[in-house]
């Protein structure tokens, strides 16, 4: 996971690090060409947006259970 | 006298590894190489005592019967790897590494993937804002989520700008401070072994 | 399509087929995974150790030194019976009395020393602003380690420092989740992109 190596990176041990696929993306739009990095990036954004959603009804439900509780 | 000859060998290992790291000259060198190649031929024997094990327990298991047609393909596997390799060598084109292309190198990633619905269900029903410590945690994850996404939201920029600075220092000074803890306690441990005192690593009495 | 793709197809759904419930397609693809995954290690090892830097030195070249790491690795072997399992103990000294020997100087130099020194950063801008992300760095670096400090009770404002650096550490692991989150689904997307385009040929 890159965030594992992150101080690393902060103190010069490494030079540079490139991070999933949007890192892939990021570098295929940097070299100009189109890739499999670029390709994933809609799919991509959208599990992330499903994943923030879960988690989102997940505390919504969590929140609305504990009021019902407290009520009772 | 079991025990002494090895404490011996690794508190003598361990010293000429230590020494070695404050000397240039071409002995030293040449000897912490030599040891490095020893640990990895070393290591190759452990893998090979690692998969006669292996086989002896799946022998066991077939012979009472549990999982038999499993325990048998997983054997037939592992045996085609060395006899293809064998037969045909392991260049690019050979079958020893269409057999890792095409079913080894597909499952695993497929086995990875899986993961993906397990974080998503884990993400609906673990990641609750119970308490400060993982109301923190979870907007650390929704921000990081959000800025890596590509999404026509306003302030994405800022957004993304904010994220790579979570990163960079409040998270990157936490993972910083397991890691000065994982070094020193490397250290003292380290030292503990080479002095004989830990000495888990010997085994039971026997 | 060629054999090839359809076998990494057909293995592909049946591992994918673990969603709906385990079954014993799963499972027999599950042990062909393991089996295959052993004996690609076993031969990559054979062929660039055992090889490359020991039978064929050794008999080829004559290097007579690597006779020392062709007993310790057969020492090991030792561990199959009781009467021998003692010889086994000298190759397993060597490798962690060496290994801490170079963790020593290294695990300081690289993951202390490096460490601490990245972390002294100034906190006064050249405009005589505060630096925040300097405050921030050198902040939550004491608190966490404040936190992982057992010698003594985490009460008071020790305690309440401790309980700082537990806030910079659900950062780092809200940081890493998503992370996570990115990379599990990358690799899905990856071989969703394989089923679609290569298997099913239903995308380009």
């Amino acid at each position: 996971m890159v965030t594992t190596y992150d101080p690393y990176l902060a103190s010069h041990q490494m030079t540079a690090m490139i991070g999933g696929l949007r890192g892939a993306a990021e570098y295929e739009k940097l070299l100009g060409m189109k890739g499999g990095g670029s390709r994933g990036m809609l799919a991509q954004s959208a599990a992330h947006l499903y994943v923030i959603f879960l988690i989102v009804l997940g505390n919504i439900f969590y929140f609305r259970n504990k009021k019902k509780g407290a009520r009772q | 006298m079991n025990r002494q000859i090895p404490l011996i060998v690794c508190f003598s290992f361990g010293l000429i590894m230590f020494l070695q790291y404050f000397s240039n000259h071409t002995i030293a060198r040449t000897m912490n190489l030599a040891i490095l190649d020893y640990w990895q031929i070393i290591f190759a024997f452990t893998l090979v005592l690692g998969v006669v094990s292996y086989i002896k327990a799946n022998m066991t298991k077939i012979s009472r019967g549990i999982d038999r047609p499993y325990l048998i393909v997983g054997l037939l596997g592992m045996i085609s790897m060395p006899i293809m390799a064998l037969i045909w060598g392991i260049k690019a084109d050979s079958p020893f590494m269409w057999m890792f292309e095409n079913v080894q190198a597909p499952m695993a990633s497929t086995v990875f993937a899986l993961l993906a619905f397990f974080v998503a269900s884990a993400s609906f029903r673990g990641f609750r804002a119970r308490s400060m410590q993982a109301s923190i945690l979870l907007g650390a994850a929704l921000i990081i989520l959000l800025s890596r996404s590509n999404l026509p939201i306003p302030y994405t920029e800022h957004l993304s700008e904010f994220a790579d600075w979570i990163r960079n220092y409040p998270s990157m000074t936490a993972r910083r401070a397991i890691l000065i803890g994982i070094g020193l306690g490397s250290l003292t441990t380290s030292m503990r072994v080479i002095l004989g005192i830990e000495r888990t690593w010997l085994g039971g009495e026997k | 399509m060629d054999i090839s793709t359809i076998i990494a197809g057909l293995l592909t759904l049946i591992i994918f087929s673990f969603l709906y419930k385990d079954n014993p397609f799963y499972k027999m693809a599950e042990s062909l995974l393991i089996g295959v995954s052993i004996g690609y290690v076993l031969v990559i090892t054979w062929s660039n150790t055992l090889m490359d830097m020991l039978f064929e030195p050794l008999f080829s070249n004559a290097e007579l030194s690597l006779i020392i790491p062709l007993f310790l690795g057969l020492f090991m072997l030792g561990r199959f019976s009781d009467k021998t399992v003692a010889l086994s103990r000298i190759p397993i000294a060597v490798m962690i009395g060496s290994g801490a020997g170079i963790a020593i100087p290294t695990m300081l130099y690289n993951r202390t020393i490096k460490q601490l020194t990245a972390s002294v950063m100034p906190i006064f801008t050249e405009s005589g602003g505060l630096n925040i992300s300097g405050i921030v760095v050198i902040v939550g670096l004491l608190s966490t380690l404040a936190y992982f400090y057992f010698s003594r009770e985490h009460k008071g404002k020790f305690g309440a420092f401790a309980k700082l650096g537990t806030y910079f550490l659900m950062i780092f692991f809200g940081t890493t989740f998503g992370y996570t989150v990115m990379s599990r689904m990358s690799t899905f997307i990856g071989r969703m992109e394989f089923l679609l385009s290569d298997f099913l040929k239903i995308t380009q």
